[in-house]
């Protein structure tokens, strides 16, 4: 066995140059991957230049605006053409995807709200539940978008040293086997198409696959939530912006609905301590199997045109929870 | 000083920038003044790294460095004589930092039962267990072998030699600070070219290899015993990964800067015994225990060797962590050790079976080492004695607990784990030079571009920072 203090063989003249190039070259091909040829970035990337152009065009229309926002939930739940259409509230629709975090969709919705505009929070708990931590997902759409900026803090600051963020222009294990196997069993790289994103920003699917419920329920607001939260309720008063919490419609058994239910209202009672959250009886669940496509967050088209005439609604008259009220509902047996 | 963040290259290619420029103009007008100016800055750059850590770090860190040379030159300056004394009062001394912030916990609470919640939030300072080990070793050379006492400077450049301060390799005097004490920045392609292979083999064994790992141990498992062995072997997996990839890294920047580290890993999965093991797993750490714990106490060749055997263990384990759990983990190995000394003349296996029980145990031992819960490790030591708990409905849960991705991945990561296991036996049983196949040029093109696709964007903390 040789010592622990073997001589080494002479490295090959330049294998440090060599092995530098290499790992440019490569960092340029992941990163090119990544911003123009990931299917996941590619669709979302997609849907929100279409969620910006109807943005824009509702500015040019409408004094004020209403602008929704969260991850793939609010994507796929809210109609805005609808909420215009039946209920005259223009609203857009600027729901993304979950992976991109609370801290990403929040400055991405801040960027489309101006002074008089209403923003409706609409991040799905879990988002709220953890460390808000940058993703890589985050930190890829930002770039594929040309907007860096979206991963700066709520007061400007930098979270992600650019360093890190470079990094993170590349794949991981998962997205290279789900990858391969996908292109080894011919299927489609992403679920979803581009033709699914509507001109309003929302998105809608024909996939329907088997969905067990509840999704992750209500639970404690994590420190860094509170501390979004609460630099959102400033930026709001600074701006003009009105701020509201709507929970997301999520799939819950008929069996476990109220502990689901009980465990929103608790959820709830957190956020209300920081902004006001809009009345919705059903306490962000839903019984219904059929209202859901294809996981226990996306609505189907018909459940979203519901969900948004009743949000619109609950936005129009201001209908909103009193904490004791949810206080009483999250302590019911 | 997390070599698999980029706030560590940063922080050190800003070190050296500012270095470099600094040197530039001293070395046009005084030539003569260089070698003490790099040792210096060597110095500096390592206390910058360290305070970039945080102060507490940095602060614990020149405590233990003062006490240790001014006690050190305080015994050589005053006495000839009667060394041994006077250390029985220097290394406590050294070691006081240790234990209060490692293990004033675990004695108050967990030994002595006395509720003391004054402990419970105490962080341990980043490497205080490497580089307190490293000056105890310099202080016991120096007495021993009447070594004369270097400069504080060169003490302190071999206490803090940034690639190695936080997780070791634990050196030994007569290794670096010769090395320490003719540093010379030399900015030289060849130094580099010596270095990437390693950081590069080091940098894919933590962010490809040990952090996509990380991700599938669950540790929640108490009654499927299969679900306990694969917690094990790829605990087993991800530590060696993580702490062999520190290590390499930390070899790759020594020959960077054109020091010469000792390497802490010899493909230690391919051993065929444990004491085989233990010579090829940290193995600085044990020489460290056997020089200064194991021989003091008389070795091998005492009637006693059984019980010193278990002592150096159990400290051995202590020094990981204040927890039951590393007591019984050092325990083990001890037991392991013993067995194998009584049997080895009597037994011998093939190499396949010997290499298969070897691994079995070590892997074995792990439980102890990673499941702080005594509730679960009680629970799942009774689920691994249990035989109905080896049921192939068991195999199955195990199996599908991961999606058809999580699967793919995991045979992935096996598979690559699996091929450089064989590749560094192969470097050392085949061309007696560690990790040769790993260092061609070709192969590190494939590891950066495995590194690259495979691994997760997010960074988790080498697991020996915590010891």
């Amino acid at each position: 066995m040789p010592s622990s203090t073997s001589h080494f063989e002479p490295a090959p003249p330049g294998l440090a140059r060599m092995v530098l190039g290499f790992t440019l070259l490569a960092w340029v091909a992941c990163a090119a991957y990544t911003l123009w040829l990931n299917p996941s970035v590619h669709f979302f990337r997609h849907a929100a230049r279409v969620k910006q152009n109807y943005l824009a065009g509702l500015d040019a229309a409408h004094t004020n605006k209403v602008v929704v926002y969260g991850g793939s939930s609010s994507a796929f739940a809210i109609n805005g053409q609808a909420m215009w259409r039946e209920e005259g509230v223009p609203a857009a629709n600027l729901g993304l995807a979950a992976d991109y975090g609370a801290l990403f969709l929040t400055r991405w919705a801040m960027a489309g709200a101006r002074s008089g505009d209403m923003l409706i929070v609409a991040l799905e708990p879990g988002l709220l539940t953890r460390p808000l931590e940058h993703s890589s997902e985050a930190v890829q759409i930002s770039y594929a978008l040309g907007r860096p900026g979206l991963l700066r803090d709520l007061d400007g600051s930098s979270v992600l040293p650019l360093g890190s963020q470079l990094l993170r222009l590349r794949p991981d294990a998962r997205h290279m086997v789900t990858l391969l196997g996908k292109l080894a069993g011919r299927r489609p790289l992403f679920r979803y198409r581009t033709q699914d994103v509507r001109p309003d920003g929302q998105v809608t699917t024909s996939v329907r696959l088997p969905i067990s419920g509840p999704p992750e329920r209500g639970a404690e607001l994590s420190p860094d939530a509170r501390r979004l939260l609460e630099g959102l309720r400033q930026w709001s008063a600074r701006h003009g912006v009105r701020v509201a919490y709507s929970l997301p419609r999520g799939y819950a058994p008929e069996e476990t609905i109220q502990s689901f239910r009980q465990a929103n209202a608790g959820f709830l009672h957190e956020i209300a301590a920081y902004l006001p959250v809009l009345k919705d009886q059903t306490l962000g669940a839903s019984s219904l199997r059929d209202d859901f496509a294809d996981t226990n967050w996306h609505l189907t088209e018909a459940a979203a045109l519901a969900r948004s005439r009743e949000l619109a609604r609950q936005i129009k008259s201001w209908q909103i929870w009193t904490p004791d009220e949810l206080a009483a509902l999250s302590a019911r047996p | 000083m997390n070599f698999a963040e980029v706030r560590f290259w940063e922080l050190l290619l800003a070190g050296l920038g500012v270095i470099a420029l600094a040197r530039w103009p001293l070395a046009r007008q005084r030539p003569g003044a260089l070698p003490a100016f790099d040792r210096g800055a060597l110095c500096a750059l390592g206390l910058f790294l360290l305070a970039c850590v945080s102060w507490l770090t940095v602060t614990i860190f020149l405590g233990v460095a003062v006490c240790s040379y001014y006690g050190l030159r305080w015994i050589v300056a005053n006495h000839t004589r009667g060394h041994a004394w006077y250390l029985l009062v220097l290394i406590p001394l050294q070691l006081l930092p240790l234990f209060y912030y490692k293990y004033s916990h675990f004695v108050a609470n967990q030994v002595l039962g006395l509720e003391v919640d004054y402990f419970r939030g105490l962080l341990i300072p980043v490497g205080i267990s490497f580089y307190t080990f490293q000056m105890v070793g310099f202080v016991v050379d120096t007495l021993a072998f009447k070594h004369p006492l270097p400069s504080f400077l060169d003490f302190l450049n071999f206490a803090s030699f940034f690639p190695q301060i936080v997780a070791g390799p634990i050196e030994r005097r007569d290794v670096l600070l010769p090395q320490v004490q003719r540093f010379a920045f030399q900015w030289s392609w060849r130094n580099l070219d010596q270095g990437a292979g390693w950081i590069v083999a080091g940098l894919f064994f933590k962010c490809c290899l040990a952090d996509n790992l990380a991700a599938f141990i669950h540790r929640e498992n108490t009654v499927n015993a299969w679900a306990i062995w694969a917690d094990n072997l790829l605990f087993g997996l991800r530590i060696y990964y993580d702490f062999a990839g520190y290590s390499l890294v930390a070899v790759g920047l020594g020959e960077c800067m054109g020091v010469r580290l000792t390497l802490n890993f010899l493909s230690p999965y391919c051993s065929t015994s444990i004491g085989e093991f233990w010579r090829r797993w940290h193995i600085t750490l044990s020489q460290w225990f056997r020089d200064y714990v194991y021989i003091p106490l008389g070795g091998g060749r005492t009637r006693y060797w059984a019980l010193t055997v278990a002592v150096v263990f159990v400290v051995s384990g202590i020094w990981h962590g204040a927890g039951w759990g590393f007591v019984l983990w050092g325990a083990l190995h001890g037991g392991y050790l013993i067995v194998n000394r009584l049997w080895s003349s009597r037994f011998r296996l093939p190499r396949p079976a010997a290499w298969l029980l070897t691994n079995t145990a070590a892997m074995g031992a792990w439980l102890a080492f990673y499941e702080v819960r005594s509730g679960f490790l009680q629970a799942k030591i009774q689920t691994l004695l249990a035989p109905g708990s080896y049921s192939w409905n068991n195999l199955r849960a195990l199996w599908s607990q991961w999606d058809a991705t999580s699967q793919a991945v995991l045979v992935l990561l096996l598979g690559l784990a699996g091929a450089t296991l064989v590749a560094e036996w192969r470097s050392v049983a085949g061309r007696n030079e560690p990790y040769y196949y790993l260092r061609r040029p070709v192969v590190l093109c494939v590891l950066v571009a495995l590194t690259l696709l495979l691994a997760p964007g997010v960074n988790n903390a080498f697991i020996y920072f915590a010891f």
